[in-house]
């Protein structure tokens, strides 16, 4: 299974290569040498074939770190016990106007597992109710809180202004609704000690209330595709960036790079790029050592990717300038960053496709290519795509269900993909949020998913009325795609309370 | 007064106090020989040494006679030993005090050292604290095992009253009993266990029905053991800070392990919580100590308790397996179970107590 695997692997990167070369120049040579078509249609066909070569260039930058997930990932990693800790770590919680029960829970999670080896420091930027409770808590088991008058730099300034006055070898940042298990920071530790050009160690995040809902759930698909096979393939070649939470970085690390990024939304990701500037390099360690919460309505679920594709478009320009276009870095560094830089304008490259039936119907042919180019190139090179998509879930032991969230999750978020891409461009910005507020949002907001289900609707129907192999495979992919958008009747629901949050203790009243 | 009846902490604690000796450096011995100039072979009945020197230690609990410190002296001196104290825990008279003066022996008395807070939990059984140097550790995990029935949930509830007298809030975890029985169970004996209960000084929990299906699913391997030792353990350790609690008990602690070493490490580790002590009990399958032959690996005590059969009763026997970071008495004690709790035998042969014995009956297993 290993071997045919590796080989279809092997395969896929190949063909994608070739597929986007046959995309590209069929496309001029229909376009310049055949001039079979109006401008309308060259303009849609040229975004369609766009979308393609967007999508193989992230299949190939996926491949290849399955790849390197598969054969490399396992022999950067030695893992063992640091037992000499005391003085050499400090935790660092960020809160900000946080649910009051779940500071109290989490700060005593933190406090318990690590607290007896490092130094926590709560560092409270809450401009919203009371944070006495926070205080008596910190008090009582020892943490050091601190709350700053301003907010400057947001939590990279909460983290910035600590760490200038820190005289520890390592500091972990961990959110608040983030546990850390006991052997965390021993094991991470250990990685940090061993090899002394890593500026920091980051570890998965395990969603754990993923009972709560489907939402939830996808948010657990996406993290696994994220950290079971991206950051072990990004961790390989040296790509790799922090995730802002569950990392231990080397103080010296950061001192070199004038500490966090405050200038950034996604002060992690920033961050990193600068650490890898001066030449320090992240290693990735796939271990359940800490354990989250995801988001469970789809307003902090909206939130959190809006956070994360804001940050990252945002800082799209420096990645191209500094990495993409430098010369110092490998071909395979500047793909991956390509890869990462780009993907969050996926949503633009969505729509096309989602419009392509409707655009059918009106006559503006999105493929101008001739339809055998189309049913041996395009049509097998995207079975063949999505199979070996669902193989190497298989190989990670994913559920099942895992094929379909992902797939699913891209294309009903793609109105927000566009929508921040949009205000990035403007430079408009909206305030901070977390993944842990908001709540059911209203259902005229997704009426870009409803409308775009309605046309696809509408435009099978016609096609199907008139029944062609060509309008039957359009079809196909329309209803496909219809189906991909469906889960968004159940995400935008009232989430149920998590198995994690029941008591695991009863206590009894004789 | 005995030797016995002073913890070798405290001994120690008095050495270094009254000659200024780092306590770190100093070893006790009991019964040390040595040979004088005359000839003569002298047994001290308790000694501490500090690199080279030697103390000698007599502890007196009735008036002394001048003889006997004189002759306490004599021993010294032909043993080329000029670093002597007397360790009382009463007012001596002004003759003791003013030979004590005369040969230079120092003067401690008990009670300035008994009132300094060592910190330890005591059992409120002298002769068990006394092995144990005055108690267990907190901060640390111990381990009581042993088979069913022979007393580990008494001893152990014992400890939680013993430290509810002393204003120390305990919290009992049954595992595998229902709560209503063992409390039942629990105040047909005179040990204050169901006072403290009730006065709030004790909390008896139990684990949840959830806990059951996820170690279910952690030992079928379909839930990520660090998970599952991270929920627990969490929530273990916000009651403990949230009610104040400075005694646990998990009885047993079996039902919340998987045979893994890396689990039971992990999971044994991250129980241990700053000022409070945490005893887990354990029933003896795999080793002669525990069910998985690998909790006793990571705890930084274990009290073995164990029955066997003489002339047709029951005894049982209790000894310190492993003690780390105290000096302990590993001799067994043997004792029986009354309805007073605990009470410890010192003659096997002459065991005339007339009060009945709980022997023979498991009262706490009502396993579920």
């Amino acid at each position: 299974m290993k071997k045919i695997l590796r080989i279809t692997v092997n395969i896929m990167s190949i063909l994608s290569l070739i597929f986007i070369g046959i995309g590209l120049i069929s496309s001029l040579y229909s376009i310049i040498v055949l001039k079979n078509g109006t401008l309308l249609d060259y303009f849609f066909t040229f975004w369609f074939w766009f979308a393609t070569v967007f999508f193989g260039i992230q299949s190939i930058s996926y491949f290849l770190s399955f790849r390197r997930s598969q054969y490399k990932y396992k022999n950067t990693i030695d893992s063992s016990y640091n037992i000499l800790l005391r003085n050499k770590v400090a935790i660092l919680v960020p809160i900000y106007n946080e649910d009051p029960d779940m500071v109290k829970t989490n700060l005593i999670a933190i406090h318990s597992n690590v607290g007896n080896i490092a130094e926590v420091y709560v560092l409270d930027d809450s401009t919203k109710g009371d944070s006495s409770y926070i205080i008596d808590l910190c008090n009582r088991i020892g943490m050091k809180y601190i709350h700053r008058i301003n907010r400057r730099g947001y939590k990279a300034g909460a983290l910035n202004d600590i760490l200038k006055t820190l005289d520890v070898d390592f500091v972990s940042v961990i959110d608040i609704d983030q546990t850390p298990s006991p052997d965390f920071i021993r094991e991470t530790v250990s990685m940090l000690d061993k090899n002394p050009d890593v500026g920091f160690v980051q570890v998965p995040q395990i969603y754990t209330n993923t009972d709560s809902n489907v939402l939830a759930e996808i948010a657990q698909a996406q993290q696994f595709i994220f950290y079971e096979i991206l950051t072990e393939g990004k961790s390989v070649t040296g790509t790799l960036f922090s995730c802002g939470s569950n990392v231990i970085y080397r103080l010296e690390a950061l001192k070199s790079v004038n500490y966090f990024d405050e200038s950034s939304l996604v002060e992690d990701i920033t961050t990193s790029v600068n650490l890898i500037g001066k030449g320090w390099r992240g290693l990735y360690y796939n271990k359940k050592l800490v354990f989250g919460r995801a988001p469970v309505t789809m307003e902090g679920y909206i939130n959190q990717q809006w956070r994360w594709m804001a940050g990252s478009l945002s800082l799209m320009p420096r990645i191209f300038k500094e990495i993409i276009f430098n010369k110092k870095y490998t071909f395979k560094e500047r793909l991956d960053w390509f890869a990462t830089g780009t993907w969050y304008t996926f949503g633009w490259f969505y729509l096309i496709f989602l419009l392509a039936p409707i655009m059918d119907i009106l006559g503006i042919k999105v493929l101008t290519i001739n339809p055998t180019l189309y049913f041996f190139a395009w049509m097998p090179y995207t079975i063949l795509l999505m199979t070996t998509f669902v193989l190497s879930h298989i190989d990670k032991k994913a559920p099942l269900k895992f094929v379909f969230y992902n797939m699913a999750a891209n294309l009903l978020i793609f109105p927000l993909s566009i929508s921040t891409t949009i205000s990035v461009l403007r430079k408009k910005t909206k305030p901070f949020t977390t993944a842990r507020t908001g709540g059911k949002m209203p259902w005229h907001k997704f009426w870009p998913q409803f409308l775009i289900m309605a046309l696809l609707i509408i435009s099978s129907a016609i096609l199907i009325y008139r029944h062609s192999i060509y309008n039957d495979i359009t079809v196909f992919w329309a209803l496909f795609q219809l189906m991909l958008l469906l889960p968004i009747f159940f995400l935008n629901r009232t989430p149920k309370k998590s198995s994690m949050d029941e008591p695991a203790f009863k206590n009894f009243e004789g | 007064m005995t030797e016995d009846d002073i913890d070798t902490d405290t001994i120690l604690r008095v050495v270094s106090h009254s000659f200024s000796l780092d306590i770190h450096n100093m070893h006790f011995y009991k019964n040390y020989k040595i040979t004088g100039i005359s000839g003569n072979e002298y047994n001290f009945s308790d000694i501490v040494t500090y690199k080279e020197v030697l103390i000698v230690i007599k502890i007196t609990k009735d008036v002394s006679s001048i003889n006997d410190l004189i002759i306490f002296n004599a021993q010294c001196m032909d043993s080329r030993i000029d670093k002597k104290i007397l360790i009382s825990n009463r007012e001596l008279n002004d003759n003791e005090v003013n030979i004590c003066n005369a040969f230079q022996i120092k003067i401690a008395d008990l009670k300035n050292y008994e009132n300094v807070n060592t910190g330890k939990g005591h059992f409120g059984i002298p002769e068990i604290d006394s092995k144990l140097s005055g108690g267990l550790r907190p901060g640390y995990v111990y381990l009581l095992s042993g088979k069913t029935g022979v007393g580990k949930t008494t001893l152990s509830s014992i400890f939680l009253a013993n430290g509810a007298k002393y204003n120390e809030k305990g919290m009992m975890i049954l595992t595998d009993t229902f709560p209503d029985q063992f409390l039942d169970n629990i105040r047909t004996m005179d040990i204050g266990f169901a006072e403290a209960y009730e006065n709030k000084m004790i909390e008896i929990m139990e684990i949840s029905d959830q806990i059951r299906a996820m170690k279910a699913d952690v030992s079928s391997g379909k839930t990520d053991f660090r998970k599952f030792i991270t929920k627990v353990v969490n929530e273990l350790k916000k009651i403990i800070i949230q009610k104040d609690i400075k005694r646990v008990v998990i009885d047993p602690i079996t039902l919340l392990l998987i045979p893994d070493d890396d689990y039971i490490n992990i999971f044994l580790n991250s129980l241990a919580m700053k000022n409070v002590i945490t005893i887990i009990t354990s029933g003896i399958r795999s080793s002669d100590l525990s069910i998985f032959g690998i909790e006793e690996y990571y705890v930084t005590g274990i009290i073995k308790l164990d029955y066997k059969r003489v002339d047709q009763k029951q005894l049982r026997s209790m000894e310190i397996v492993k003690m780390r970071g105290s000096i302990f008495n590993s001799a067994p004690l043997n004792f029986k179970i009354t309805q007073n709790g605990i009470i410890i035998i010192k003659d096997v042969n002459n065991n005339t107590d007339d009060k009945p014995s709980l022997d023979n009956n498991d009262i706490f297993k009502n396993i579920r």
